[in-house]
């Protein structure tokens, strides 16, 4: 813990490029989406005039475990990615406990959280779909 | 924000309760071009079912999604949008937890400890997802907690069970963790995490026992914003601030046992739209309202039938 420092930064270049889909990992999957009038479980075609399309996919997939990152999205996340990873020391030194607390600060950006990382990704699925 | 980048029309519908509390937030959103409608409102036929129901609701998420929905599904053109529960939202933020395992890799470090807060599950999801999947294919264990509000407590006093997402009930049905889908949380409930359900990957998750949940009243959480914003400068969102709560509280815990644990949260955001919850906690008009069993058992009883 000596060298690190108070923000850790990665590089764009060392920025995700993929999603991780932690339902390929899952053994028992997620329940799915039920069609409340039938019970039986919600179909990409019953999913697709609420969601667009790559959405819908993205929704029902339990097994692929990565995901590329468009390049129109990637391009929009060095707005304001990547994300810090601070060290928390003064912290520590106010709670004066051994703990080394490290915190992501995703609020880096105007919408002030880290919900910008799925709206934009929703905003390109819907655009490229028309 | 997002849809003004790819030159996307946006219309918004607000929790009412929200609309009123954060009215800078609603510039914000209209500076970017989009329509916004407090809700519960008269502009669609759920909201106005809700609002015959419910009559001066301040609303919910739950409400507010219901009246999206129906515009989606009834407006060529348009389709919802959504900030948290669905899997294709915790996919996209993965990348909050695949940035900070890579940072952490950098300098060797192995956390002990991961914590985000959980309204419908998208901090969490995304921050911890590539951790829990260290932890599903048996390769690290970590204690993960995710900090819920006591005003809306779905894992800690919810069932495991299909429910609406929604109020209108219009939506698909969810096994999730749900206090049920007719639960309004109290209006003086400031910070967010207002769902009354849960993700269905995080509920199947909690479920196996792979995290454990906690849950905080809003005055504790924000005295636990004010220690972090006065040590490290940055004035925390109500939302993080529960997880902030919950680092507090281990790293507390390390400072009796002498332990060095290394604790990890997500700092989701700031508080620069929630100045008048701040406002309240420094006026000393803040109050906690913790739901009683017999209103959480109503909102239950009307869970569907599946």
């Amino acid at each position: 813990m000596k060298n690190v420092p108070y923000k850790i930064y990665l590089s764009e270049e060392e920025m995700p490029t993929k999603w991780y889909n932690v339902r390929a990992d899952m053994k028992i999957k997620p329940a799915p989406l039920l069609n409340p009038g039938t019970g039986q479980p919600l179909t990409a075609a019953e999913m697709e005039p609420i969601f667009c399309k790559e959405l819908v996919a993205q929704e029902l997939d339990n097994d692929t475990k990565w995901f590329d990152i468009p390049d129109e999205v990637l391009g929009f996340y060095k707005m304001f990615r990547p994300s810090p990873l601070v060290h928390a020391k003064f912290l520590e030194q106010a709670l004066d406990t051994p703990a080394k607390i490290f915190y992501k600060f995703e609020g880096n950006n105007t919408s002030g959280s880290h919900k910008l990382n799925s709206a934009i990704a929703q905003a390109y699925y819907a655009k490229k779909q028309g | 924000m997002a849809c003004q980048y790819f030159g996307l029309d946006l219309k918004v519908f607000m929790v009412k309760c929200s609309y009123e509390q954060k009215p800078f937030r609603r510039e914000v959103i209209r500076t970017y071009g989009a329509s916004i409608i407090p809700s519960p409102s008269d502009t669609t036929q759920v909201g106005r079912k809700i609002l015959a129901e419910f009559p001066g609701t301040t609303g919910s998420l739950g409400c507010a999604i219901s009246e999206a929905v129906e515009v989606a599904v009834t407006n060529e053109g348009y389709r919802y949008e959504l900030g948290s529960v669905l899997n294709q939202v915790l996919l996209h933020q993965s990348v909050i937890g695949l940035e900070v395992q890579a940072a952490l890799k950098k300098y060797g470090i192995k956390p002990d400890i991961l914590i985000g807060c959980t309204g419908g599950g998208s901090n969490l999801g995304g921050f911890a997802a590539p951790f829990l999947g260290e932890v599903l294919r048996g390769e690290a264990n970590y204690k993960i907690i995710g900090a819920e509000p006591a005003s809306c407590p779905s894992f800690t006093r919810g069932v495991y069970a299909y429910d609406f997402c929604d109020t209108g009930c219009i939506c698909p049905l969810a096994k999730m963790y749900t206090i049920g889908s007719q639960f309004i949380p109290s209006a003086n409930h400031a910070g967010g995490l207002r769902f009354h359900g849960m993700s269905p990957i995080l509920s199947e998750l909690y479920d196996e026992g792979l995290f454990e949940a906690r849950a905080y009243e809003q005055t504790a959480v924000f005295e636990a914003a004010e220690i972090f914003a006065r040590a490290e400068g940055t004035l925390p969102a109500p939302e993080s601030s529960h997880a902030i709560r919950a680092a507090i509280d281990e790293a507390l815990k390390c400072k009796e046992t002498g332990e060095e644990k290394v604790i990890v949260f997500n700092l989701s955001g700031t508080g620069y739209f929630d100045l008048y919850a701040y406002k309240a906690f420094n006026d000393g008009t803040m109050s906690d309202y913790i739901p009683t069993d017999e209103e959480i058992k109503a909102a239950l009883d009307k869970l569907p039938k599946v």
